[in-house]
């Protein structure tokens, strides 16, 4: 009897153990996935965005006493591939969460608001992106510099980075988004086509 | 008949205690190895994800900021999460519909490498 509860909770240490591993790897695919995705509508958010679109960054005081960064894509056209969407401003905003991460939420402030209308589009709730990402941290590239301060009315960026660290995936955020230039303020080299990675070599 | 089922207690011979802990053995293993496959394919597709994600950045890195022609820009894996990066930038010959060659057409290569896994993109650049 002794040598069978012995076995048994082997077995079931064992398996509890292999349970646990599974659940961790499901999670940081999970991740990896939604990271994946978000950086997707990301990169498509740039790269679609019109000759008149504006790039910023702001951050707010918002109720309860706590900042929040917000990314701003000005005279956007088809947000998230929606063209239902058309017009206005795109707002990815860094929403602080209650374990002490941040959501980066996407939120619309439509064409032609006045500052209550726009106030009021920037406290909803918005549309939830990315949960789980911690000191979320945008910089611009603009002649050779990354820049922490991008206001708005500032010249278009050359590239966009975003970095953090998000909770399930072990290695830290670190993507650019390339942010196609004004015909006329282009110094550096142009890509064609539009870029599109080949898998393999 | 009736004494022999007397004398006989309940319980499990040795045999066939043998025989369960050669079918728990086998299920333990069994189950051991289909998680380990699942956890090395999970690593394997984060790297995988991990590859292309960085391809892409180094891609919209090197439109706004090319390498010098002929000299390959290399970031060690060290320096960058397990990524190693590679990017160069060559002279690339076309010809137009006319039959002549395009000035300024350069090729760019990038390559991505992390564990055993690798990716790679190349695009042309107007980069006179």
């Amino acid at each position: 009897m002794s040598i069978l509860a012995l076995l048994s909770l082997s077995v079931y240490a064992i398996v509890n153990s292999s349970i646990g591993a599974s659940r961790t790897a499901m999670e940081e695919q999970l991740g990896t996935r939604r990271l994946d995705a978000f950086l997707s509508v990301m990169r498509d958010a740039f790269l679609n965005l019109p000759p008149q679109g504006t790039v910023a960054l702001e951050i707010a005081k918002i109720p309860g006493g706590e900042t929040e960064q917000r990314l701003l894509l000005g005279k956007v056209q088809g947000i998230l591939g929606m063209q239902s969407l058309a017009g206005g401003t795109a707002v990815f905003a860094a929403r602080p969460r209650s374990d002490g991460t941040r959501t980066i939420t996407f939120l619309r402030i439509p064409p032609n608001s006045d500052d209550r209308k726009a106030g009021e589009a920037l406290v909803a709730t918005g549309i939830p992106l990315l949960p789980k990402i911690r000191k979320p941290r945008w910089t611009f590239f603009q002649n050779g510099n990354w820049l922490e301060e991008y206001p708005t009315g500032s010249p278009r960026p050359q590239l966009v980075r975003l970095e953090g660290d998000l909770d399930g995936i072990p290695d830290p955020i670190q993507a650019i988004f390339y942010v196609p230039p004004l015909a006329g303020s282009q110094s550096q080299g142009t890509a064609s086509p539009t870029p599109s990675p080949s898998p393999g070599s | 008949m009736t004494s022999n089922s007397k004398g006989r207690r309940g319980g499990f011979t040795l045999f066939e205690i043998m025989i369960a802990l050669a079918v728990f053995m086998l299920a333990v293993v069994g189950i051991a190895k289909a998680i380990d496959s699942a956890l090395q394919g999970g690593i394997e597709a984060r790297r995988r994800t991990q590859c292309r994600q960085q391809l892409e950045s180094r891609l919209a890195y090197c439109l706004a900021d090319p390498p010098q022609t002929g000299q390959p820009r290399v970031i060690e894996a060290n320096d960058n999460h397990g990524v190693r990066v590679e990017e160069t930038l060559e002279p690339y010959a076309a010809q137009n519909a006319k039959g002549q060659e395009i000035p300024g057409l350069k090729k760019l290569v990038i390559k991505t490498k992390v564990g055993n896994q690798s990716d790679s993109a190349d695009i042309l650049l107007n980069h006179p």
